[in-house]
């Protein structure tokens, strides 16, 4: 094979291969929840494909070490088997998750798909690179231009592709683009059947990708979302992708991020599917909250609650996914989170944003996360803790998401002097301050969102709210008691990242919902 | 018991101790790289998350991080094979050296990432990119040149390229397969950021040790 066809057929193993990875990581994370493993366990198995690929090919240019049309057969069927097989375990493994859905066991399937095209390295090696003394420096070119098709793949595709298009388009161009590649080592093998039969497998493989993307990649999502409670009954009402991961919205208004449970569109009392009480309580907690912080946008449905709060003059809202903001003009409960004046939303990291704005102070900051996803540390470890601490004014209280985490409740009452856990929310802050049921009730009988009253005007008897509140107030933990519940747990730091390797479900809660 | 004649018993003893020898040679630098391949993943999963945890997840930092750590690979593939063919160099001390920098480097660099990451608190796009380059600018480009140095080493007298580089390369992703899954499975849990990279960091020099020793002992190539 000619130099360049070598370097161009490295370049392009590299792209589609780091492509692949990518593809292949949104579904298992997805399957996951996001489980902070599910990148390590990917690579791994992908790691090992490549091994056992590059071992095979090293065998085969031992045993035939002159053989070199053979060699360019072996590449060509490697690479079209790579990229049909690469295409379809994505489908794949979405239905085999709705049989037995353990997203950790389907990883093996990558191991052959990888193996294929970790073949194609070596021989590329083989057949474009001479056994002389400036081996090295050809090894080291034909590496360099396969380390620069896998950033083109990993920025090009992660970065870009996936911002634009569906995974199942993304999917089918990573597929044409490594068929395409197996062209240059086709052309070159010698006239005869076995060049003319090559050629029809990869219009066959073409075929397969431009055909089978709509029917194969159909309830994707759903598969991978619901396992084995899926039923073809049962879609999404609505799917945003982008580069910064897949939102998926049910007919019944519950939101997934990445698979993982994000709320739901309620911002009422009374049927209190999404337990905003948990919001309320949080507000009542200061005597007067007028500039609020919320980290995590999710369905706006908090956003909206606490941007009603009769005394808040400016929220501030961090969200790392800009598709949220798609959601808003389809939900009436918050699509007036759009237009509301006091409302200002800032597309980011929320660790990042808090470093980047050091003088910022809020009298409330709420934190909505999960303890166990990936990167949750960052918003939960002591050290986050003190970041998110110097931007409280004086008085103020953090009130964040533990999730139900006994380490992370532990981590916060620690590093606070005064913390209340309301149901699986804490509230933390360096001044006193205290949960009153009477002040919550008198600012739930104030609350007007969007110019309806929370507690009609004709509704004397709320009997119900007061029902709740007195449950509500069975949920409550003092500091005490949680540093002696938890007694015998280390706290979460930057460095041992908390819960995220040690407690994520295999199977994402409330999958069922 | 070394030879002290030159008939044809003794000629035929020192094939076979050669052949032994190369196997063993060989045995030993696959089993190195290997192991530098375990070492690789921990540094590449610990360093990452160090990174994101100062520049954020969001996806552009995310790109940015792992393009930073790709430019460097690629440029110490292009600086290994430029070495490899420079006389007087020889790959396998080269190779010594070179793990011994990448573990030297391992021990500090949790320390300098989160140094670069408090000078850089504000950076932005290509200023992130330009500190996580940085950060891991020097043990990237020691790791990409380990696979093309080792190459000429095994390419020279087997004459045989892609047996060579697919072994090599399959050995060392081998390592790095199961450095993941130990990773994801058990050391992140157990050591956290800092052990991991320590217990990188003590491969690597258990690493360059073995392969030093091995070229002080054994001269011939």
């Amino acid at each position: 094979m000619r130099r360049s066809a070598s370097l161009l057929v490295a370049f392009l193993a590299g792209f589609v291969a780091l492509s692949y990875e990518i593809l292949w990581f949104r579904v298992f994370a997805f399957a996951s929840g996001g489980a902070a493993p599910t990148f390590a366990l990917l690579l791994g198995a992908y790691l090992l494909g490549l091994a056992w690929g590059s071992r095979l090919a090293a065998r085969i240019c031992a045993r035939m070490p002159e053989q070199v049309a053979r060699h360019r057969a072996f590449l060509v069927d490697y690479l079209l088997l790579a990229n049909v097989l690469g295409f379809l375990l994505i489908p794949a493994v979405a239905r085999l998750m709705t049989i037995f859905p353990y997203w950790n066991v389907w990883l093996c399937l990558v191991i052959p798909v990888t193996a294929l095209l970790g073949a194609v390295y070596p021989l590329v090696n083989h057949l474009g690179v001479p056994a002389d003394a400036r081996v090295g420096r050809h090894v080291g070119h034909l590496y360099f231009v396969n380390i620069l098709g896998s950033t083109v793949g990993s920025v090009g595709t992660g970065f870009y592709l996936l911002d634009r298009w569906s995974l199942s388009q993304v999917a089918m161009v990573i597929a044409f683009t490594g068929i395409a590649s197996a062209m240059l080592p086709l052309a070159s093998l010698p006239r005869g059947r076995g060049r003319v039969f090559r050629a029809a497998l990869a219009i066959a493989a073409i075929s397969v990708a431009l055909f089978g993307a709509r029917p194969l990649f159909v309830h994707l999502y759903e598969r991978l979302q619901y396992q084995t409670y899926y039923t073809p009954t049962r879609v999404f009402v609505q799917t945003i992708e982008n580069r910064a991961g897949v939102i998926n919205v049910t007919a019944g208004g519950v939101v997934y991020g990445g698979g993982l449970y994000d709320g739901q569109f309620n911002t009422g009392l009374k049927n209190d599917k999404n337990d905003v009480i948990r919001t309320y309580a949080g507000l009542s907690l200061h005597p007067a909250p007028r500039d609020v912080l919320l980290v995590g946008l999710s369905t706006g449905s908090w956003a909206q609650i606490i941007s009603h709060h009769p005394q808040i003059e400016a929220l501030t809202v961090v969200e790392i996914n800009r598709g949220y903001l798609r959601l808003f003009p389809s939900h009436p409960s918050s699509r007036s989170l759009l237009t509301n004046p006091k409302v200002r939303i800032e597309i980011d990291d929320g660790r990042r944003w808090l470093v980047r704005n050091p003088n910022r102070r809020f009298d409330l900051v709420m934190v909505h996360i999960w303890h166990w996803p990936a990167n949750a540390t960052n918003l939960l470890s002591r050290e986050a803790l003190d970041i998110l601490r110097a931007h409280l004014k004086p008085g103020g209280i953090l009130y964040y998401s533990t999730t139900g985490s006994a380490r992370v409740q532990r981590t916060g009452a620690l590093s606070f002097p005064h913390a209340l856990r309301i149901m699986n929310w804490l509230a933390v802050s360096d001044a006193p301050f205290v949960y009153r049921s009477q002040a919550l009730l008198r600012l739930i009988e104030s609350y007007r969102i969007d110019e309806v009253p929370q507690i009609a005007p004709d509704e004397s008897n709320h009997s119900w709210l007061l029902k709740r509140i007195a449950r509500l107030q069975e949920q409550i933990e003092a500091r005490k008691e949680i540093l002696s519940r938890t007694a015998d747990l280390d706290i979460v730091t930057d460095d041992n990242m908390g819960t995220e390797w040690t407690e994520y479900p295999l199977w994402p809660p409330l999958a069922a919902n | 018991m070394p030879s002290l004649g030159v008939n044809l018993d003794t000629v035929a003893i020192g094939e076979a101790d050669i052949a032994r020898s190369g196997r063993l040679d060989r045995m030993l630098v696959m089993s190195a790289f290997f192991f530098s391949g375990v070492a690789a993943i921990l540094y590449q999963i610990v360093w990452q998350r160090a990174l994101f945890t100062i520049f954020g997840t969001a996806s552009e930092s995310v790109a940015l991080v792992v393009t930073a750590f790709m430019l460097g690979l690629g440029l110490g593939s292009l600086a290994g094979g430029a070495l490899s063919i420079r006389a007087g160099v020889k790959p396998l001390l080269a190779f010594g050296l070179i793990e011994a920098g990448i573990g030297l480097f391992g021990f500090v660099s949790l320390g300098l990432m989160r140094w670069i990451g408090l000078k850089t608190v504000t950076a932005t796009g290509f200023q992130i990119w330009g500190a996580s380059f940085l950060s891991v600018l020097l043990p990237t480009l020691l790791m990409g040149a380990t696979l093309p140095l080792l190459s000429a080493y095994f390419v020279r007298p087997s004459k045989n390229v892609g047996a060579s580089v697919g072994d090599l390369y399959s050995a060392n992703t081998l390592g790095s397969a199961l450095g993941a899954v130990a990773a994801g499975q058990v050391l992140l849990a157990r050591l956290g950021e800092t052990g991991a990279v320590r217990l990188a960091a003590v491969i690597n020099i258990v690493v360059a040790a073995c392969i030093l020793a091995r070229q002080a002992l054994e001269p011939r190539r």
